[in-house]
């Protein structure tokens, strides 16, 4: 288990290049890098919830999420276990829960 | 001699630059927190200020963990806008002040405070969420500071203070006549991985707002491990309003709070001003 070659696979997607060879070879991207079966298989699959139980940070997910062209809600959803419609639900109703501590609105 | 004139906290977030990125700063959702950010645009306009020392923290873009520094400023007299997986934001380099950014620098280091100093920074959502809000078209220069809040092992939030107190000492040393307002950007709930992603916790948050303002240094009896519980394991990037605090003189005042908890995020909001 490497958390720095799994975190540096998502990491790297920053660069534009990157990202066009990993949207058209995903597994040959993951071959480049120090990777177990089980990490590759997480990362291939997008795995979300597996990922940041492994340690990986959510700010480089996001980078592996915006490479895979998965919405932002999406992803977040999937660490609970939620369709992105059932998050966004949620998310809804605990604004609601917690206006009235909101302050200086106009 | 320079002044700090003026403070301000603030969140940052991804959804904040995706809003303004696409036109949604007026949808029903997002219209709260984008006047209340035209407001303090109006503020920090009125405070007339020479440089902004903004003190926030990366989001693994210019830093990887190679190497993190505890605590880092930039030198440069420009900084870069960062592709954070989506492409960089349309905003040109954001103008710095070497003199000011090399005397805080300096000082610090002379004070026994080891920041790291960089000479080539991007600047990603953590300055880049709400300083475009603040300063549409980047008229003031600007030095900016993080702070770890991501890779462990992170500073204590009364090191964090501490930090604000040594950037306040630093900036009132600088020999020219500037009018200077720091930031501290960050915050406030939000956790963005595990069972309980997407959870704002709005009673604390306000709690939070109210020991910065009326007694701060309260907050350097908790540890990174109590903010992450109260708030999220991503929110002790309140730290970030910590060392804003501390670097304003002691007689500093709370001018205005906001407050808009509002999909996966506590958006906070408060101006200090400093009375002569």
């Amino acid at each position: 288990m490497s958390l720095y070659e799994l975190s540096r696979a998502c990491y790297d997607l920053r660069d534009e290049a990157t990202r066009q060879r990993f949207r058209s070879g995903p597994e040959a991207y993951a071959a480049g890098y120090h990777l177990t079966a089980r990490e590759k298989e997480m990362l291939l699959q997008l795995d979300w919830r597996a990922l940041a139980e492994a340690g990986v940070s959510i700010y480089v997910l996001t980078k592996l999420g915006a490479a895979s062209n998965v919405e932002f809600l999406e992803l977040e959803g999937a660490m609970r276990g939620m369709s992105k419609q059932e998050f966004v639900d949620f998310l809804k109703r605990q604004a609601e829960h917690n206006r009235a501590f909101a302050v200086g609105l106009e | 001699m320079a002044k700090i004139v003026a403070g301000m906290a603030c969140s940052h977030a991804p959804s904040i630059a995706h809003a303004y990125d696409h036109g949604m700063t007026n949808d029903v959702g997002w219209k709260p927190l984008f006047s209340a950010f035209e407001k303090s645009q109006q503020w920090l306009a009125a405070q007339k200020p020479d440089v902004l020392v903004v003190i926030y923290n990366d989001h693994v873009d210019q830093y990887f963990y190679d190497a993190w520094p505890t605590f880092s400023i930039g030198l440069a007299d420009q900084y870069d806008i960062p592709d954070e997986g989506l492409g960089a934001r349309a905003f040109p380099p954001v103008p710095g002040h070497k003199e000011l950014a090399a005397h805080i620098a300096t000082s610090m280091v002379t004070d026994g405070f080891d920041i790291t100093a960089s000479h080539r920074m991007s600047l990603d959502h953590g300055f880049l969420s709400p300083m475009p809000l603040l300063d549409d078209g980047w008229k003031i220069p600007v030095v900016p500071l993080t702070i770890n809040v991501v890779m462990h092992p992170l500073p204590s939030p009364r090191r964090c203070w501490q930090m604000g107190e040594a950037v306040g000492r630093a900036i009132q040393s600088f020999p020219e006549d500037l009018r200077v307002v720091v930031f501290g950007t960050g915050g406030l709930s939000h956790q963005l991985t595990g069972p309980d992603c997407g959870r704002v916790t709005a009673e604390w948050d306000r709690k939070f707002m109210d020991l910065v303002e009326k007694s701060p240094q309260e907050l350097n009896s908790y540890s990174m491990a109590d903010f992450a519980r109260l708030g999220g394991e991503h929110s002790v990037e309140v730290v970030q309003w910590m060392a804003m605090r501390a670097a304003l003189p002691p007689r500093a005042r709370v001018e205005r709070k906001f407050y808009y908890p509002f999909g996966m995020m506590g958006y906070g909001i408060m101006e200090f001003c400093v009375p002569d």
